[in-house]
């Protein structure tokens, strides 16, 4: 059976909760940084994923963001968090410990 | 050295090689793609775009001035193909996604050269229509029989119909969109047919088919052509022609023969407005001896005669329609077949033959010593069962006629009468039986089996107008002969009730001849008119002529005892 599959889903599930708390970290993120954090965790394996995340995001109104233009390079759009945003992050991060929770009790049974 | 082709990504331009801008302007088709129903699709894409305008420049470093095929490979892979960039990673793109969801563009018709026959009419028609081209040429080779219309039709459709040639032609007559991918794919589905001809880049090798047809080619190569497709269309048209001919030749020997076999004894009819059913069995049986040689003998038969024409209509599918209707195995268990069936065709024949190796004749005779100068009078003794005709029918060529009672077939016929010269003052009836079989003694009960009455009396014989099989006997070749000797001079007179006898009778001396019914007289040469007083002529020995005495007939019978072998 395929692994590298299920788990590869199991990342994507929780992208949009790392996506959240990553931009919420910083004042401003732009979308080169927000990869580069996501490849380190190995979270994102292909650029094009993050896109219409964030596109997606921005239209439910969790994230806003501003127009920078760059001396070299085309003009870049930095993303920032909403109140919304804050609410949702904090509300994925708590179902995200339950999950935790649950699913170490089941996989990971501890003898007391 | 390579062309190189100017763009702008974001707003940033690039110098970029020919075959790197195909791929990337795919690349980024297949994005839009994707995304096409998404929400906020512009957004994505110009935010992806962005970024890869981004990846290009920092490649553009250290003296670089193009962006090579190898650099958009990588900015693919860092990017990640339309299908990775879901978050559902189930979700495949499929090929053909595109025709799922989109609503089938107009189509326009062309003639399909890639999947013709002849010139891709029905091919073409095929693919507009979304039905199997083999209805097409169906309703064209038959419409080819009501007075050639189909073929002008399709010679019409050919000049005015173009034929799809560029790669979008094909799409549009499909009903595909075109766009690059679909060109792509099609073109790629096309390689697979054309495999090892094209080495070059998949770019350059586009371009050469794209100028390849469309391009010039001289005018002996189109003359080439137009030859060799008039030249295939004559034989593919004269092989089609001959599969129909084989399938209608088939069918019709089947029909002919399921009809010639019921005809062959008026199996059923009308007679005096009844209808009159017998079966192939009842006839079987009146050659087989048994049941089971009949059955035997029927499969045969059709097993001789069947085979061959259902070959034949196979052999008339299999050149219409090709190697679709292929049954395997078909000629060899036909040819055995057809062989089992010949060899039982030889036993049977070999079985029923026998039954005629050996004859015997049954001969009886009976006479009377006329007085002087009396009548001899014959006549009928009727026989009920064959008042009437209702239910009579020729058998084996109006050999013999049959009737079904319910006893079963019974088959009956005028015995053969000759008239000759008695050499005794004795008037005679001689009757012989004929009959074969396969042993002598078989043969004689057959011969003795054959009913036939005759009687006689002091001045007159009382015969039966046929005589008769007994019920459900097989024929092998049953005659009665009747041999009337008459003394020279003796006056004889036939009952008017003879008609039948005479006019059904099998010797031709005596039918229709007006025997019935009148008087005669016996001279040398044969049976003359006889009139009261008239001149006897011809005669060496003249008769008294005198009045003749009439006497009564006596109705009593007295049957003489039989003289035989």
């Amino acid at each position: 059976m395929n692994t590298e599959k299920t788990i590869s889903q199991m990342r994507k599930g929780v992208l949009e909760l790392c996506i959240l708390s990553i931009i919420s970290q910083s004042e401003d993120a732009y979308a080169s940084d927000i990869l580069g954090k996501l490849k380190e965790s190995k979270l994102i394996v292909v650029e094009g994923t993050l896109y219409p995340l964030l596109t997606r995001l921005k239209n439910d109104g969790m994230l806003s963001y501003r127009w920078e233009e760059s001396k070299s390079g085309p003009p870049r759009k930095y993303y920032k968090i909403t109140e919304i945003g804050e609410k949702v992050l904090k509300e994925l991060a708590v179902g995200w410990n339950d999950l935790i929770d649950s699913v170490n009790k089941i996989v990971n049974p501890k003898s007391k | 050295m390579k062309k190189t082709v100017s763009i702008n990504i974001s707003g940033i331009i690039f110098h970029i090689d020919d075959d790197a801008f195909e791929r990337l302007s795919r690349y980024l088709n297949s994005i839009k793609r994707h995304f096409a129903k998404m929400e906020g699709k512009e957004e994505i894409i110009t935010d992806i775009e962005s970024r890869i305008a981004e990846v290009l420049q920092e490649k553009l470093q250290d003296n670089k001035q193009v962006i090579s095929i190898e650099d958009i490979q990588e900015v693919i892979s860092i990017m990640g193909e339309p299908s990775e960039m879901d978050e559902d990673s189930d979700y495949e793109e499929p090929r053909r996604e595109y025709s799922a969801y989109s609503p089938r563009r107009p189509k326009r018709l062309y003639r399909d050269p890639d999947g013709r026959m002849i010139a891709g009419v029905s091919s073409g028609l095929a693919a507009y229509f979304n039905i199997d081209p083999v209805w097409f040429r169906i309703i064209f080779i038959v419409s080819l029989f009501i007075s050639g219309a189909g073929l002008i039709a399709y010679i019409v459709l050919w000049i005015v119909i173009p034929q799809a040639v560029t790669t979008a032609e094909k799409l549009e007559m499909r009903g595909e969109p075109v766009n690059i991918s679909n060109i792509e794919r099609s073109v790629r589905d096309e390689f697979d047919n054309m495999k090892g001809k094209f080495n070059e880049f998949a770019g350059e090798a586009k371009e050469t088919f794209k100028k390849k047809s469309e391009g010039s080619r001289t005018f002996f190569d189109k003359l080439i052509d137009f030859i060799g497709t008039v030249l295939r269309i004559i034989l593919k048209v004269i092989i089609i022609v001959l599969g129909i001919i084989l399938i209608l030749t088939g069918l019709g020997f089947i029909t002919f023969s399921i009809a010639g076999i019921s005809g062959f004894s008026s199996f059923s009819f009308f007679d005096n407005g009844e209808l009159i059913n017998f079966s192939l069995a009842q006839f079987m049986d009146m050659i087989f001896i048994t049941p089971f040689m009949s059955f035997m003998a029927i499969i045969s038969v059709i097993l001789v005669f069947g085979i061959p024409l259902i070959m034949l209509i196979y052999l008339g599918f299999r050149l219409l329609l090709g190697k679709r209707v292929r049954i395997p195995y078909m000629s060899v268990t036909a040819l055995s077949l057809w062989f089992g069936g010949l060899i039982l065709a030889m036993i049977v024949a070999a079985n029923t033959g026998l039954d005629f190796r050996h004859s015997a004749r049954i001969n009886k005779s009976y006479e009377i010593q006329m007085p002087e100068k009396q009548t001899l009078y014959f006549d009928i003794k009727p026989d009920k069962r064959f008042d009437g005709y209702s239910g009579t029918f020729d058998v084996f060529d109006g050999e013999y006629n049959a009737r079904i009672d319910e006893d079963g077939v019974v088959i009956f016929e005028v015995p053969d009468v000759e008239f000759r010269l008695s050499n005794t003052n004795v008037a005679t009836v001689g009757m012989s039986a004929y009959a074969k079989g396969s042993s002598r003694k078989k043969a004689e009960k057959r011969a003795k089996d054959l009913e036939y009455h005759i009687s006689s009396s002091d001045t007159s014989f009382s015969l039966s107008t046929y005589y008769i099989f007994p019920p459900n006997a097989v024929i092998r070749a049953q005659e009665v002969l009747l041999e009337i000797e008459i003394p020279e001079g003796q006056i004889v007179h036939f009952d008017q009730n003879m008609e039948d006898f005479f006019d059904e009778n099998p010797s031709w001396r005596v039918r229709n001849k007006g025997y019935e019914g009148k008087t005669w007289i016996m001279t040398r040469n044969g049976l003359k008119p006889y009139v009261e007083g008239m001149e006897i002529e011809e005669s060496e020995e003249p008769e008294d002529e005198g009045s003749i005495i009439e006497i009564p007939r006596h109705l009593s019978m007295i049957p003489i005892p039989l003289i035989g072998l």
